[in-house]
């Protein structure tokens, strides 16, 4: 192809030709046209590579340390974790023995990256009652401060957990459904005095729901039995009985004895349920059918103007990378809107000793102000959590489900505010794996829980547009076009499925916020 | 397995003493560089492990038979056209297929009919049309002639090498083949290059890319509504330096790899944006593809042989399906488009004024519209949909929003661009300098790029290199 011809061959200077050294341009030439070159390239014994090699691996493990059992406790489970964990905890003992950790701290300061705390707040928080200091109180109903703690259910065969919400004035009640209730259970109506009040009008919810197939269904907190072993610190501390979720199996209630049994490492590991399809009884849709629910009232949202536009931060792991950008284009088009996106790749809420949310959370709030914080994260959530007092969760179990709605609680309350922001934290769409989808599903009934404590959270259950009732699809049509809506990962939605993801939130962004 | 990670400088570490170990066996050391290869791409995904291993198999089976002698010259070229479905075949499907399913399912549903196609998401295997490339032109250079077929284990080997194996280059048989023949010298190994070329490799990416995409690009592009015309303009020339430091990064740090191996590649990339023409551009671009698509598309389909309008023809096909080649999206073919019409559009104008073949005039004039039009075209490449590009182009006429340029970005940029004019003897000078400070010297700057790449780094991990999804 003459358009396309042979690379040429280039002059060299004269302090070039002297040398004998191959630039850059003679090594693009040589492989094309080697007898064309002559040049040569200064070479060395394979000893004094390998021992180059060997001192900067060494001295980059050495040095780099903190950075490397940090990063290592970000991986997934398995081998390769424990292996750089191990071989990282090593080098960092020698480092800090050595003060050669100095270098890459004095780097990390100049870049501004902030270690982490060595007990990450989101762990340290031993329950719901404690969390990360929020500036502004939370208001009650009546402008009381309101802390939370889980107590055990009521006595006898009652199997609801009961959630007290304690403030100065006389306190509300929360019947929830216990731990290892079924998706569509939790989708039921909470006890009638205190059912939270949708923050978002019919109009919307069916707005954003148009393309479910199945509305939200009304079901009775009924119980679905859980065994004994499935009970659990819900907060994270044993010890404490106003921390302990009581669960029981059947008729038989369990013994204060199992209940202090479950505080052990091993006792609180709940045997995982067994296949997909099993789990696959409870429907995602149904579930988190209501898409709006607040605990408390909380203030309107402020007026958006041209002059103070509206704050919105997306944000979460990498799903929220195709949204984010989109949802922000598509809000700014409509209306004044000041738009933000904060994706952490690789993070979740599992993992808090690899990035904790509640300091990114906080971090946020204090650098973009956000008026409205639209949430998507789980991607990497397919994981065990451990406390650092040792309790141990496995994934998909309701103790785990539990752990998880505390922790996404935790980082709802700094995102709105005290109820003053808003917080649409999306549902998670189910993954490929049915194992994972299952895992999913328990994400979505713990963000919808959380949300229902939270004044100014909202829970938004997008899966009806991007699933086949809630099942796992790569094409849906999408006004008239059938679109490929997943990334090959089976967890990522692509920019397709976050641009129909897009759409559903803003039409609740516009009618809250009255844009457009 | 991406190559500046913890995992891979694991595995490097290891397999770099046990291959020199192995090299005076060479029996020895290509089974353990096949198996180490192996590794390195069942990492990601073992399942692929066997399609590699199938197109290994299919394309050397019928190169071996293609080249026997009791076969006629016609059964060659049907058995070459049955290499070339089967490879053409597993690119399709694995590449093309949900593209193509979901397009007919569009139009059938305009039609009021069911969609013919099941909609299936299929799993792209990672490089797989860097490798099916190289097996294609392994086959066709037996059939034509050009060269006899390898043994098993080289052509195993050839395909799976590790470090062209994901993205690249795309090197030919005849050039990375003869060089299994005979055990590598370990002591001539072209070390200073080989940690120049990684660490230039390293700086590309973490410093000048991952920085420009993540601060600027990719918000840009993302949400053109709300950033000013200067983001947009700026973000339009930082993912020209992006692409290029992403891209050019993994081939320099595949080459030196290799170097360190023993081996050399051809180069991929040499200052793209200093041409002053697009013919120029293409020659100094993503080299080993341009001239896989010369060699064997461009005078497959006659070349210039065949008339005037059949070379603007041939041009036009060759980067329409060059641009098809980098996935399977409209966006790809238009940019290639532009490019095939600009290819055909320059040598139009050349041959009219009779300047075909002669030193370009105006220089700096051409440099600049050679540059603006790459810039343009990148555009189309990298926007999500041509809503975007209208986004954009809206932002670029009427201005507004908020801006995200700081002066690192704007850096970021003109040092991107002025790695394409850096003189060379420096470059020469600095090479010969690091080679004689002595190894333990070597280890400890090189320790230093990684504690600055890994801070610069953080916790975010590198992303994946762009050219990985093609």
């Amino acid at each position: 192809m003459s358009a396309l011809p042979e690379i040429e061959f280039h002059a060299r200077s004269q302090w070039l030709r002297t040398s004998r050294i191959c630039t850059p341009r003679q090594h693009v030439a040589a492989l094309v046209k080697p007898d064309t070159v002559a040049c040569v390239s200064p070479t060395t014994s394979i000893g004094k590579v390998l021992l180059a090699i060997g001192v900067a691996l060494l001295l980059g493990l050495i040095l780099n340390a903190r950075s490397i059992v940090h990063d290592a406790a970000g991986m997934p489970d398995g081998q390769m974790r424990d292996a750089t964990l191990y071989f990282g905890d090593k080098a960092l003992a020698f480092a800090e023995a050595t003060h050669l950790t100095w270098p890459r701290d004095e780097i990390d300061s100049l870049l501004g990256n902030d270690p982490q705390p060595s007990v990450p707040p989101l762990l340290q928080v031993g329950a719901i009652e404690s969390p990360i200091a929020i500036d502004t109180p939370v208001p009650s109903p009546t402008n009381g401060t309101v802390a939370l703690r889980v107590v055990p259910a009521a006595q006898g065969n009652a199997t609801a957990t009961k959630i007290v919400m304690e403030s100065a004035t006389p306190s509300t009640s929360v019947e929830k459904a216990p731990s290892g209730t079924s998706a569509a259970q939790l989708g039921a109506p909470l006890s009638p005095s205190s059912t939270p009040v949708p923050q978002l009008s019919g109009t919307v919810v069916s707005t954003i729901y148009r393309s479910l197939d199945t509305a939200p269904t009304k079901l009775a907190p009924t119980v679905t039995p859980a065994p004994c072993t499935s009970s659990v610190a819900s907060g994270g501390r044993c010890g404490s009985s106003a921390q302990l979720v009581q669960v029981r199996q059947g008729s038989a209630s369990c013994s204060a004895k199992s209940v202090s049994a479950a505080c052990s490492h091993e006792s609180v590991r709940a045997p995982r349920p067994a296949t997909g399809r099993a789990r696959a009884k409870s429907d995602p849709v149904r579930s988190a059918a209501r898409p709006a629910a607040t605990a408390t009232a909380e203030p309107a949202p402020r007026k958006i103007t041209a002059s103070q536009p509206l704050r919105l931060l997306v944000t979460g792991d990498s799903l929220s990378g195709y949204l984010g950008p989109e949802l922000v284009n598509d809000a700014a088009a409509v209306g004044p809107v000041m738009g933000y996106v904060d994706t952490h790749n690789g993070t979740g809420l599992t993992r808090p000793d690899y990035v904790d949310w509640s300091l990114v959370a906080q971090q946020q709030v204090a650098e973009y102000h956000p008026d409205a914080v639209v949430v998507i994260m789980g991607g990497n959530d397919f994981q065990n959590m451990t406390l650092p007092n040792g309790a141990f969760f496995t994934a998909g179990t309701p103790a785990w489900t539990k752990e998880y709605e505390r922790r996404a609680e935790i980082c709802m309350r700094i995102w709105t505010q005290g109820g003053t922001k808003r917080v649409y934290w999306l549902s998670m769409p189910p993954a490929r794996d049915s194992d994972w989808a299952y895992d999913d599903n328990q994400i979505n009934i713990a963000l919808k829980a959380a949300a229902a404590h939270v004044p100014g959270a909202t829970y938004l259950n997008i899966l009806g547009p991007v699933t086949d009732h809630g099942k796992y699809v790569d094409f849906v049509r999408w006004q008239g076009q059938w679109l490929l809506i997943r990334e090959p990962d089976g967890v990522h939605l692509n920019a397709e499925g976050s641009s129909i993801v897009a759409d559903e939130v803003l039409q609740v962004l516009r009618h809250v916020w009255h844009l457009g | 397995m991406i190559f500046p990670t913890i995992q891979f400088a694991a595995f490097f570490a290891l397999v770099l003493p046990i291959s020199w170990l192995l090299m005076p066996f060479q029996r020895s050391w290509k089974v353990f560089i096949i198996a180490a290869s192996y590794f390195f791409y069942g990492n990601a995904d073992w399942h692929f492990v066997f399609l590699l291993a199938g197109c290994t198999v299919w394309n050397q089976l019928l190169a071996v038979v293609i080249a026997r002698r009791a076969v006629a010259d016609r059964m060659r070229s049907w058995l070459l056209a049955v290499a070339l479905i089967g490879d053409l075949c597993l690119l399709g499907w694995f590449k093309y297929y949900s593209f193509f399913a979901g397009n007919v399912a569009t139009l059938t549903a305009k039609l009021g009919l069911a969609a013919p196609l099941p909609l299936l998401q299929v799993a792209l295997p990672v490089g797989i049309s860097f490798y099916t490339f190289q097996a294609m032109s392994y086959v066709i250079d037996v059939r034509r002639g050009r060269s006899a077929p390898a043994g098993w284990l080289d052509f195993a080997l050839y395909a799976s090498f590790f470090p062209h194996l994901i993205a690249g280059p795309i090197v030919r048989a005849t050039e990375l083949i003869p060089q299994f023949a005979s055990p590598r010298d370990p002591g001539r190994i072209e070390a200073a290059r080989a940690f120049e070329l990684i660490v230039g490799g390293l700086i590309k990416k973490v410093v000048l890319a991952d920085t420009l995409s993540t601060q600027l690009v990719d918000p840009v592009f993302g949400s053109p509504a709300v950033h000013s015309r200067a983001d947009v303009i700026a973000a339009v020339f930082g993912y020209a330096v992006q692409i290029y430091c992403d891209f050019s990064a993994y081939s320099d740090m595949a080459i030196g790899l290799a170097l360190l191996l023993g081996f050399q590649f051809p180069a991929n990339f040499n200052r793209p944006y200093a041409a002053v023409t697009l013919t120029d551009f293409w020659r100094r671009w993503h080299m080993s593809l341009s001239r896989w698509l010369r060699d064997y598309l461009y005078i497959g389909l006659g070349g210039n042989r065949k008339g005037r309008l059949r070379t603007y023809a041939n041009l036009m096909l060759t980067m329409l399906l060059g641009g098809l080649w980098h996935g399977a999206a409209w966006k790809f073919m238009l940019w290639g488009g532009m490019h095939g019409s600009g290819l055909a559009a320059e040598r139009w104008v050349d041959e009219r004024h009779g300047r075909r073949g002669a030193p370009v005039r105006w220089p700096v004039v051409r440099w600049f519209i050679t540059f603006m039009l790459v810039c343009v075209a990148w555009v189309f490449f990298r926007a999500d949909s041509l809503d975007t590009v209208g986004e954009m182009a809206q932002r670029v006429l009427y201005g507004g929003g908020s801006t995200v340029l700081t002066p690192a970005l704007v850096a970021a940029i003109a040092g991107g661009l002025a790695l394409q004019f850096v003189p060379e003897p420096p470059v020469v000078q600095a090479r010969l300098l690091f080679a004689r400070i002595g190894a333990v010297p070597q280890g400890i700057v090189l320790a230093s790029v990684l504690v600055i790449t890994g801070a610069l780094v953080g916790s975010q991990g590198v992303p994946p290199f762009i050219y990985y999804q093609f």
